[in-house]
């Protein structure tokens, strides 16, 4: 029987705020697009953070939905056997939210103010 | 001889095709599991026959890998493994007709499962069987594909049409009709572009190996507007929801089958939470996704898992329960391999559904689930929070360990049933477990993950 290479994989951890930057807690965060992956949704604890892992290298673009916004998408590259951070960023949908009016994602290999380097996955 | 289960002599008659039911009896359980045994020894070089050649490989499906692990099954991958310590189950079983629902045991059952290739899909209102159905290409179709992907091998751009090859091949029917307008998901921008820049740039190539059915004008690329919108929209769908997102939400949730799927919230021993999907196969056991459990790359064992049955938007049929109990097997745990990403949950002793409800499970041939109809439904992250939601797709591919299907799904439906329904009896062939672009996939319940869910079953009481 030939012997097949396992493919590569490393991980994500994000961080959920509003446009001006305060965390989400209790948002669900998954992939909406990319490579084959475990199709299971993280949570952010009380910092809007989360860790997906377990993901293929490739491209991804990852989704962000809680009560009270509107969806927030973020594009991230996920390098092998390293952590990437990402940023969602989300509009809230209700009057007297403390959202600027846009909405924006970024994504770094590391080196964001909420990490230093990559990390081994 | 027991009732309600095929006998062994009609089993080997079935090529060793093995299902079995909820609420059948202590004796019945013995004699299916021994002939599954025996069946696992012969399938190897038969009906399991190592077929990869439809979807992506089983290595390749895996989302927790390790770099240079070959991810073939060996020696141990079944053998269960807990986070607590387990007390040997014993070997008298109290069935009593308890779990189950309504998959008990009846004669013929199997057989008809096996032999009558169809099924059907849910009785769910808005669900539109005919989307259902695959679509298939004719003959002068695929050399038309062929001829394409021939002719841009020969160009030099392979690397590119390598990365594009299985979205246009999941195209096809789009590629070729033409007619065939994807709507109703609103999409992100950014991959959008991407999917716009790439189909701009193989539009002429497609121009020249598409009939032109269309008569309006067309660009530089050979292809008019409206044909490269809907080559972007169907390929940016596909990069998500497989297709057009026809997917329906279950309401209420509190009737048969719809109540045995439960929501988890998943807390890891790192402290981080997860969403993922299970369902009930005994009195307190919940079948689910391995990595629900043992999450690699986040502590390993799941610290707790909050399940909910059959939530339902606002409403709550069933109180949720903290489970701490949980099982796998070690080719998941210690192996990380995707063929054996399942696992279950014990649930407290004491705790108990309303009425006995669980769903079947069973081990079918290729045949039978290939031409099945297969239902999936479960509790999707991109829908609003705690709406339970089916899709149902023919056509699936199953491969010695996997199935792969075009079902809908999204992070959060892991560990959601997949299921045959024949004769109004529900069968789960498969746990799901991965998202993909060409196709979703799920853990098949193969005669060693059957003898496990069977031996968790009967420790949760059945």
């Amino acid at each position: 029987m030939p012997t097949r290479q396992r493919a590569a994989t490393g991980s994500v951890r994000g961080y959920v705020v509003t446009t001006s930057g305060q965390p989400i807690e209790d948002a669900m965060v998954a992939v909406e697009s990319g490579p084959t992956r475990p199709d299971i949704a993280a949570g952010t604890g009380p910092d809007g953070c989360f860790i997906l892992g377990g993901l293929r290298v490739g491209l991804y673009m990852l989704r962000a939905d809680a009560e009270g916004f509107t969806p927030g998408f973020a594009d991230v590259q996920i390098v092998a056997n390293m952590r990437v951070d990402v940023r969602i960023q989300m509009i809230g949908t209700s009057r007297g939210s403390d959202d600027d009016g846009f909405e924006s994602a970024s994504s770094e290999l590391g080196g964001d103010e909420h990490s230093g380097d990559g990390y081994e996955d | 001889m027991p009732t309600g289960i095929m006998s062994p002599k009609k089993v080997t008659a079935l090529q060793q095709t093995f299902a079995r039911y909820g609420a059948s009896a202590n004796g019945e359980s013995e004699s299916v599991i021994d002939d599954t045994k025996k069946a696992e020894a012969g399938q190897e070089s038969t009906e399991y026959g190592g077929d990869e050649t439809g979807g992506e490989s089983d290595a390749e499906a895996g989302g927790e890998s390790t770099e240079g692990q070959e991810e073939t099954e060996a020696s141990g991958d079944h053998t269960p493994v807990s986070n607590v310590s387990v007390q040997s189950s014993s070997s008298s079983r109290d069935d009593g007709g308890e779990a189950g629902g309504d998959e008990s045991a009846q004669e013929g059952i199997l057989g008809d499962i096996v032999s009558g290739i169809g099924g059907l899909f849910e009785n769910v209102e808005g669900w539109d069987e005919s989307a259902a159905q695959p679509q298939e290409s004719t003959a002068e179709t695929e050399a038309r594909i062929d001829a394409f992907f021939a002719s841009n091998s020969e160009t030099g751009n392979q690397e590119f049409f390598g990365a594009l090859i299985p979205v246009f091949k999941a195209l096809a029917p789009v590629l070729i009709n033409l007619v065939t307008k994807q709507g109703g998901k609103i999409l992100q921008g950014a991959i959008r572009q991407r999917v716009r820049q790439r189909v701009l740039t193989t539009a002429p190539t497609l121009a020249r190996v598409l009939p032109k059915e269309s008569s309006a004008e067309t660009g530089e690329s050979g292809l008019t507007e409206a044909d490269i919108e809907s080559l972007v929209e169907a390929a940016t769908a596909l990069e998500s929801v497989i297709g057009h997102d026809d997917r329906v939400q279950i309401t209420p949730t509190n009737k048969v089958p719809w109540n045995r799927i439960c929501l988890l919230r998943i807390r890891s021993s790192l402290g981080s939470y997860y969403y993922g999907t299970g369902f009930l196969i005994g009195k307190r056991t919940i079948a689910t996704a391995g990595h629900c459990v043992y999450m690699h790359g986040a502590g390993g064992w799941a610290s707790s898992i909050e399940v909910t049955p059959a939530p339902d938007d606002g409403a709550m049929p069933y109180p949720k329960t903290t489970a701490t109990s949980f099982r796998s097997v070690r080719g998941w745990t210690v192996g990380k391999k995707r063929i054996c990403d399942y696992g279950c949950i014990i649930m407290p002793q004491g705790w108990h559904m309303p009425q006995p409800n669980a769903f079947a499970y069973g081990v079918l041939s290729d045949m039978a689930i290939q031409g099945a109809k297969l239902n999936l439904a479960g509790y999707p992250a991109d829908k609003p929070r705690n709406t339970m939601w089916y899709h149902g797709r023919s056509g699936a591919k199953a491969t010695k360990n996997v199935i792969y299907y075009s079902n809908d799904s999204f992070g959060g439906q892991s560990g959601s049933p997949v299921w045959v329904k024949k004769n109004g009896k529900r069968t789960v062939v498969g746990i799901h477990t991965n998202g993909g672009t060409t196709a979703n996939s799920a853990t098949r319940v193969t005669p060693a993950v059957f003898a496990n869910l069977d031996a968790w079953r009967t420790e949760g009481g059945v």
